[in-house]
């Protein structure tokens, strides 16, 4: 037999109230790391669990989170090893583009036009694929790219309606997060210094789509954009004050 | 692991860790903006520091084994913050002078006890090896059981086992009395 002066745990029971419910700690211990728990805690939370609804919605909450949590690392991981393939695409885009860039020069050359545009509206991004003579599939293509296009981005989802308090005070900004807009729209902000902001607007890939630079509290977009979720930075002396995000034609 | 690699590999800016953790604060933001975690940074350091004294030694997968801790510790930070402000909304619907002498400081007849010492028992267990972890449970499960059985279950000496049953009691008596429990 053990010893009553060997078991430290001989007046455990911390299930034993009549009124008690287990906390989100508790239930996440009994979520991640179930093989670890004794039997006897094993069958408390378990069967506390079958019959209590408020415990029931944490512990869906605990495992909603889990997907979540999942998706972030394990885009996490993948990022490290796939650097080296992006640097390896980096390397052969330069290399075509350079080839195109020599093929174009001429023109550019004599058109007298090759400055850059900032408030350009060549939409060579985020294009929806040409539509085909079935309507059935082109229909199907253009749904499912659609939800890609809405695909909200974790990386910059961490920071939505954050502001950077040392570079300034920034208040009052329009849209507001998550809102569905229509071209042309204006995005307003009060900006408590004179420096001058500039907006940038990104699609979910982190890809820029639009800029203005030297603005002072507002901007309008002209830019034809294509349905999806799209995300706006505020810089301020090349560093960013504040992120926001918006919908075009959000699905309903 | 040292606490430097385990900060820039995992809790710095950009990595799984930091990201796990601002994802729950801002998926909890509501809560913890009314707590002393008001930033996303103070959630991740409680978090870090929680994880220092992990026994890194017994551990198979690490990364495994620190996101799922991770997880858990933000839901256990998110139950604390969340009966802490009961306790004050508790103690300030009382009337000044008509308040019950009662530390609002868990006692060990608090009806929350119970989930924080299973937390602390678990959290103790985890950091041991397999075979103390069934024998911590052995001592929940069947205290009656006898440990020459399980002596012979896990094909060790009797004796054995009794030395390892006195260093985790030891063990585990540091680490309650750390967190406010008296044992005699």
């Amino acid at each position: 037999m053990i010893m009553e002066n060997d078991n430290p745990l001989k007046h455990y029971d911390p299930f034993g109230g009549s009124d008690w419910h287990p906390d989100e700690g508790v239930l996440a211990r009994f979520f991640y790391e179930k093989k670890m728990l004794s039997n006897r805690d094993f069958k408390a939370i378990d069967d506390h669990l079958k019959t209590c609804g408020s415990c029931q919605a944490v512990f869906e909450n605990i495992k909603s989170f889990e997907k979540e949590g999942n998706n972030l690392t394990n885009k996490a991981s993948s990022i490290t090893w796939s650097r080296y393939l992006i640097a390896a695409c980096i390397v052969i885009g330069i290399g075509i583009s350079s080839l195109l860039i020599s093929r174009n020069t001429r023109h550019q050359i004599t058109s007298n036009d090759n400055l850059p545009n900032v408030d350009s509206d060549s939409s060579s991004y985020h294009k929806f694929p040409e539509q085909k003579k079935e309507p059935v599939a082109a229909n199907k293509m253009a749904n499912q790219n659609q939800i890609v296009f809405f695909e909200p981005n974790p990386a910059l989802e961490d920071f939505i309606g954050q502001t950077m308090r040392s570079i300034g005070d920034i208040r009052d900004i329009r849209p507001q997060n998550g809102t569905n807009v229509k071209i042309p729209f204006q995005i307003f902000w009060r900006n408590s210094d004179t420096n001058s902001c500039a907006v940038v607007i990104l699609n979910n890939r982190n890809e820029i789509m639009w800029s203005k630079h030297d603005l002072d509290s507002t901007v309008t977009v002209t830019k034809p954009l294509l349905p999806g979720l799209y995300y706006w930075k505020l810089l301020k002396k090349s560093s960013m004050v504040f992120m926001g995000k918006f919908y075009i034609n959000a699905l309903k | 692991m040292t606490p430097k690699k385990l900060f820039e590999d995992f809790f710095s800016e950009g990595r799984s860790a930091f990201k796990i953790i601002s994802l729950f604060f801002y998926t909890n933001k509501n809560v913890f903006e009314k707590s002393e975690f008001d930033q996303p940074d103070d959630l991740v350091h409680h978090v870090y520091n929680s994880l220092l004294n992990t026994s890194w030694e017994n551990i198979r997968i690490i990364e495994n084994y620190i996101h799922r801790s991770v997880k858990i510790q933000c839901w256990t930070v998110l139950s604390r913050v969340k009966k802490r402000s009961l306790l004050h909304e508790r103690f300030s619907e009382e009337e000044y002078g008509s308040v019950p002498i009662k530390s609002a400081v868990a006692s060990p007849s608090d009806e929350y006890d119970g989930n924080e010492l299973f937390s602390i028992i678990h959290d103790f267990k985890k950091n041991q090896t397999e075979l103390d972890q069934e024998l911590l449970n052995l001592l929940i499960d069947d205290p009656e059981d006898s440990l020459i059985y399980f002596a012979a279950q896990k094909k060790q000496n009797v004796n054995a086992i009794r030395t390892r049953l006195h260093r985790i009691r030891k063990a585990l008596a540091v680490v309650l009395h750390e967190r406010g429990y008296f044992l005699k």
